[in-house]
């Protein structure tokens, strides 16, 4: 047992503290938990990510890896001692100009490793600056608007004017100065209310079994433990899932994957219920794991569901694929691999539920859609959805990760049951073995091609992995069938998805949703089809691409914006520029370069209800509120909205106020998924915004006797030409007197339509997103080693409502696109997870990311607000075939598998004659 | 696993009372970087944690005591990443130094700790073995030397005694001695060696001499290579020599294949690195303005 606490004395933030505190406490639960500052996070408890870095005597440190004892008689600065909202330092002055802060996780820790620096490195080049920062992981930004910030800050002199606010105005994040200042409560920030219990998860360390018995009684005799969840203790549905209920909330009977959630033990503190934890007796039965999907489908496997193992099986048929491949001069069959990525979102999962004193309760948790989450743990707990608030809480990052509920349901049952607030966070080590990740696939493309290079027909077949369950798979299965070919026009297509039930953990949304794999499949394959026809890569695609006319593979004719050729052309005279500067390569190196060109359905598609709806209100105090239930999580979608309301509305952003992700008082605006909510709820904002100020200016009018065509809101006030009528609050006050309704609320609805079960046709989405990028490799000849020297990433956005925050989209999405493409890859042994924290699943970090060219194209899209589309997720998908095409171009040797390792690398460069110390021209 | 309590020490000296008081219970605490971490992954602890980090004086000193420099154990990798000492007498610790975690680990973590945490990806351990240090043991009974090289036996393991620490590392001031690191990692920094390798070697009348040769994360513990010493110590550099030493290199190798690469890997670039850091050697030595031996490999 811990001996007595010890009484340690700090100097934090400029104050002298003294602090009882038990001797194996670490700095950083004593700076959150004990003091309040929980600017300072936690990311993943092992030295990895920088999330909870501060300055201990002047030098940085990861709170995390130090016990508070260790920091006795230690001056000690978090991000709080370097500034606040009201008065940044230039640091994050300069993190807020430049739109460094996304999520917002990584940013105070980010925040303090970058002062310091600037302290100890004024003059620090942006290769200098990636060295020192490269203790600190970001997964939203790219890091290019973090150097971008680095060398602002340089300069001593910040502004960042409110003003530039408008629809196409790079104006500065809503939600910055409170992240990096941490000020921001993410959900484990949040004060701990009277009676707070702690949750810790049993989880299965089996793969496949049984569960015969779980053994409460010797965790409930320790000293703390208030109360043991099992599935029995689930008073409504015990199954849940996004696309159909296979998944246990707990497990009840059968245990599919290894990190599976067993029970949750409630405590009155974290060690009490972690040792409770340890104590819990799960009794099993071992069965066949079953781990791969090949072996899923085999003859006499195991069964994981009732229904069989082929969890989905999609079909698309045009034309008739055989026929003219029969015709075809050439034919040409490939096969294409790619792993199961994790989000690696830095804020792990978390829920605090509050119980109502009613049988209620209300969640606080990161999430992509309240509703859903509202649903599921309704569900769960037998009660109807208005006895259940889901309000999401800033969310440290999200890229799909966050359309599953996790500890939600979980806290809730436990609030639900003791009638005390419930807090349960998640490890890293939880976060990497049992969330969703994307669906590993193996992809067979075959096509055939006419003597000039035209795609005649093409025949693919995809097997994914979904894992343990569904979550998404089906809605996954078919954004592959849609999006298969890639970004042509082939009269003649069969595709064939299917998708197999594993015990390798459970697959499910991923920025990208499945046209991440099948278009890197298609993008290697479009190079591969080149070569066969002779043509180059740009030529080929040129000849075969979709443009405004012509039809994808469900038979949906293109024919709104469309600007894939000038983005394949813009980017690839951008590469030439840029490489045609570069020196030549250091000896031991070869480069080359790569193009890939993408489309990408923006929102639900299938005409599943692709709904916006949004309410905009003139508040008593002068103010516009914007409410809609879509939500924040770092992609900026409250500045987007702010913007397109002071737009239409006339006023500046100190005037519009943003509420979103609150199921009791925002709209249900769908999930925030699928690159939808500047389309479909920008547009639904415009519209109530519009909607507003027309008909009030129509009041207006007519109450002041003036001409409609003269009146306008402004920040001062209701205007008619250059004379303000009357502050915003008093035309308020007079709305109200003559009883003008205030608030209005619109909708927009996105068109596509179902497509056709046998033969995948359709209007599948709409509108589309459009994408070229050219990745520039140096590849080292002795270890294989594939470094990403340029990056130009060209995308058709029908409108940069913010173009800051669009290129902060692409060079994030480019990160997590490298990552996928050269080393992130969750690994299984026999089921059993292998990397299970940052320091064995690698993501890139400022080192590996070069600074990112981006060029916005702006195809107007006739539907969407002030033309815009969407490009949350296309930024990702586009980089890993253009990166595999580079080291094609490279090193003459073609990699179908993603990661491209430098140990695969390295055996197909061996035996290659003359590779040491000779260097080829790029490609 | 929770460490029941964490007593501070004011010198080494005590620390080492208390390891004897205490029994193989207790274990000493520097930076903490690994320990917390082993701590995290519910990994055996001490349960008594003798905190040495805040121990002042020689324990943190890097000095030149005539024919060679001694580095106390408490010395952080930050403070040899930017001693001036360390860059002229063995490069290649300097260079590892510089390249070990990040800023952050650098700030806390001590060569002492690298030692006695004895992963066999320790970045410090080749410099040190190629470079002949030997550490100086401190106990209630006393203290003894044992050439670094010699620690090590196992993964995690070294010969200490429960009650011992390491007090110092220090290694001989070779006159013209060149030496270099190399590791091979997925990240270009904030990464674990998949493997590495340093290289010591004075040059005598055309001739390589005073040659050692170590390698990182290819066997439980980090090698020295006699066999490729031998092959080059005495010989004149050419294209030959290399061929024959590189495969000796990846022969050596007793590599497994883990979570971070492969066996076949690892030892095809222990023939590769070593043989890089044979080329640096010659070209600095023919190029002696060039700084090509600081130059650190992207990999």
């Amino acid at each position: 047992m811990p001996e007595a606490p010890v009484e340690i004395t700090m100097t934090i933030n400029g104050v002298p503290r003294t602090i009882r505190t038990p001797p194996d406490r670490r700095l950083l639960d004593l700076l959150r938990d004990d003091l309040g500052l929980t600017g300072t996070k936690e990311g993943c408890g092992c030295g990895e990510c920088g999330a909870c870095t501060v300055l201990v005597d002047g030098a940085l440190v990861n709170a995390c890896l130090l016990l508070a004892a260790q920091a006795d008689g230690a001056s000690i600065t978090t991000v709080e001692g370097l500034g606040t909202p009201e008065s940044p330092s230039v640091v994050q002055a300069a993190f807020v100009a430049e739109t460094a802060s996304q999520c917002g996780y990584s940013t105070p820790g980010m925040v303090v490793a970058v002062t310091k620096l600037l302290e100890d490195h004024p003059e620090a080049s942006r290769d200098e600056a990636r060295r020192h920062l490269s203790g600190n992981l970001c997964r939203c930004t790219g890091y290019r608007q973090i150097l971008n910030a680095v060398e602002r800050a340089r300069s001593g002199h910040v502004t960042f004017p409110a003003g530039a606010d408008g629809v196409g105005r790079s104006a500065w994040r809503v939600d910055a100065l409170d992240k990096v200042t941490g000020r921001t409560r993410y959900a484990a920030d949040l004060p701990w209310p009277e009676g707070l219990l702690h949750g810790v998860t049993v989880r299965s360390t089996e793969v496949h079994a049984r569960l015969v018995e779980v053994r409460t009684g010797r965790a409930l005799a320790m000293p703390g433990v208030v109360r043991v969840l099992t599935s029995k203790d689930i008073p409504g549905e015990t199954h849940f899932g996004n696309a159909t209920p296979d998944q246990p909330v707990l497990v009840v009977d059968h245990i599919r994957f290894y990190g599976e959630a067993i029970a949750v033990v409630l405590a009155e503190s974290l060690e009490a219920a972690r040792d409770g934890a340890a104590a819990v007796e799960v009794v099993t039965e071992p069965l066949p794991p079953v781990t791969s999907p090949e072996a899923a489908l085999a003859d006499g496997a195991p069964l994981l569901h009732p229904d069989g193992n082929l969890a989905v099986h999609h079909r698309l048929s045009r034309g008739d694929a055989r026929a003219a491949m029969a015709r075809a001069d050439v034919v040409v069959e490939r096969t294409y691999r790619t792993p199961a990525q994790e989000h690696v979102c830095l804020e792990p999962e978390v829920a605090v539920a509050y119980p109502d004193g009613a049988g209620g309760v209300t969640v606080k948790a990161p999430s992509q859609n309240v509703f859903f989450d509202r649903h599921h743990i309704a569900r769960a707990l037998g009660l109807s959805k208005n006895r259940v608030r889901m309000i999401q809480t800033p969310t440290g990052a999200a890229f799909g990760g966050r359309e599953d509920v996790y500890a939600h349901t979980h806290a809730a049952l436990g609030a639900v049951l003791t009638g005390r607030p419930t807090r349960i966070v998640w490890t890293r080590e939880e976060s990497q073995v049992a969330t969703t990740k994307r669906h590993p696939a193996v992809m067979q493309y075959k096509a055939g091609l006419s003597s000039n290079g035209k795609i005649l027909a093409m025949e693919i077949r995809v097997l994914a992995d979904t894992g343990a369950y569904q979550s998404w798979a089906p809605n996954i299965g078919r954004k592959m069938l849609v999006h298969a070919t890639g970004p042509y026009d082939v009269e003649n297509v069969s595709t064939d998805i299917r998708m197999a039930y594993t015990n390798n953990g459970i697959s499910g949304a991923f920025r990208g949703f499945g046209a991440t794999q099948v278009l890197f499949a298609a993008e290697c394959f479009a190079d591969e089809l080149a070569t066969a026809a002779g043509l180059s890569p740009v030529a080929f695609r040129r000849l075969n691409h979709l443009a405004i006319g012509r039809t994808t593979a469900t038979g949906q004719k293109i024919t709104g914006s469309c600007g894939l050729a000038e983005c394949m052309d813009r980017a690839v005279a951008e590469a030439e520029r840029m490489a045609s500067l570069r020196p030549p390569p250091p000896p031991g190196t070869v480069r080359g370069r790569g193009l890939s060109t993408i489309y990408y359905g923006i929102g639900y598609g299938n005409a599943i209800p692709d709904i916006g709806s949004a309410i905009v209100e003139l508040l008593p105090e002068g103010m516009f509120q914007v409410r809609c239930g879509a939500v924040e999580y770092g992609q900026g979608l409250l500045t987007v909205f702010t913007q397109i309301a002071a737009e239409v509305l006339g006023v500046g952003r100190g005037h519009i106020r943003v509420m979103t992700g609150d199921s009791a008082e925002t709209p249900d605006s769908g999930s925030t998924v699928a690159s939808r909510q500047t389309y479909v709820s920008g547009e639904a904002v415009r519209r109530a915004a519009e909607r507003l100020r027309t008909e009030l200016l129509e009041f207006a009018a007519q109450h002041w006797q003036r001409r409609l065509d003269r009146l306008t809101f402004t920040s001062d006030g209701l205007a008619a030409g250059g004379d303000i009528l009357c502050s915003l609050e008093a035309f308020h006050r007079i709305c109200v007197e003559k009883g003008v309704r205030t608030r209005r609320q619109a909708r927009f609805k996105a068109s596509s339509t179902r497509l056709d079960l046998e033969t995948g046709q359709g209007n599948a989405y709409w509108p589309y997103a459009f994408a070229a990028h050219v990745a520039g490799v140096e590849v080292d000849t002795r270890t294989g080693n594939v470094r990403v020297i340029s990056i130009v990433a060209a995308h058709d956005v029908g409108k940069a409502i913010n173009p800051a925050m669009v290129e902060g989209q692409i060079a994030g999405g480019a990160a997590q696109g490298l990552g996928f493409a050269l080393f992130e890859n969750h690994r299984f042994d026999n089921g059993v997870p292998l990397t299970r924290n940052l320091d064995t699943y690698r993501i890139p970090g400022f080192t590996d990311m070069p600074d990112v060219v981006p060029i916005l194209v702006e195809e107007p899209e006739p539907t969407g607000p002030f033309g815009a589309k969407g490009v949350g997720e296309p930024v990702l998908v586009a980089l890993p075939p253009a990166i595999a095409n580079a080291v094609a171009a490279a090193t003459g040797k073609r990699f179908r598998e993603l990661p491209i390792l430098p140990e695969d690398v390295r055996r197909a460069l061996c035996g290659r004659p003359g590779n040491a110390g000779s260097a080829t021209e790029e490609g | 696993m929770h460490p029941s309590s964490v007593m501070r020490a004011a010198s080494l000296e005590e620390a080492v009372e208390v390891l004897a008081e205490r029994g193989p219970s207790a274990g000493v605490v520097a930076g903490g970087t690994d320990l917390a971490v082993r701590r995290r992954r519910g990994l055996p602890v001490p349960e008594v944690w003798v905190d040495i980090s805040s121990i002042s004086g020689p324990a943190r000193d890097i000095v030149r005591s005539q024919d060679r420099v001694v580095i106390g154990a408490l010395a952080t990798f930050r403070a040899i990443a930017a001693s001036d000492l360390v860059r002229r007498t063995l490069p290649a610790l300097y260079q590892a130094a510089n390249i070990m975690g990040s800023v952050q680990i650098r700030n806390r973590a001590t060569l002492g700790g690298n030692i006695g945490n004895a992963s066999p990806a320790g970045d410090s351990l080749p410099p040190l073995i190629a470079g002949d240090a030997t550490a100086h043991l401190l106990s209630s009974r006393g203290r003894r030397d044992i050439p670094v090289e010699d620690l090590f036996t196992g993964p995690g393991q070294t010969c200490l005694a429960p009650d011992e620490l390491v007090e110092a590392v220090s290694y001989p001031v070779l006159e013209g001695a060149w030496s270099g690191f190399r590791r091979v990692a997925t990240r270009a920094s904030h990464d674990i060696s998949k493997m590495s390798a340093a290289l010591r070697a004075t040059l005598e009348q055309g001739r390589l001499a005073a040659v050692r040769v170590a390698l990182g994360a290819v066997a439980p513990v980090p090698l020295r290579v006699p066999d490729v010493e031998a092959m080059i110590d005495g010989r004149v550099f050419n294209g030959a020599l290399l061929d024959a030493v590189g495969l000796a290199a990846s022969r050596a190798a007793r590599a497994i294949t883990d979570v971070r690469s492969t066996a076949g890997y690892r030892a095809d670039m222990c023939g590769e690195v070593v043989v890089e850091l044979l080329e640096s050697f010659i070209r600095d030595r023919r190029d002696p303005s060039g700084r090509a031996g600081l130059q650190q490999r992207r990999a």
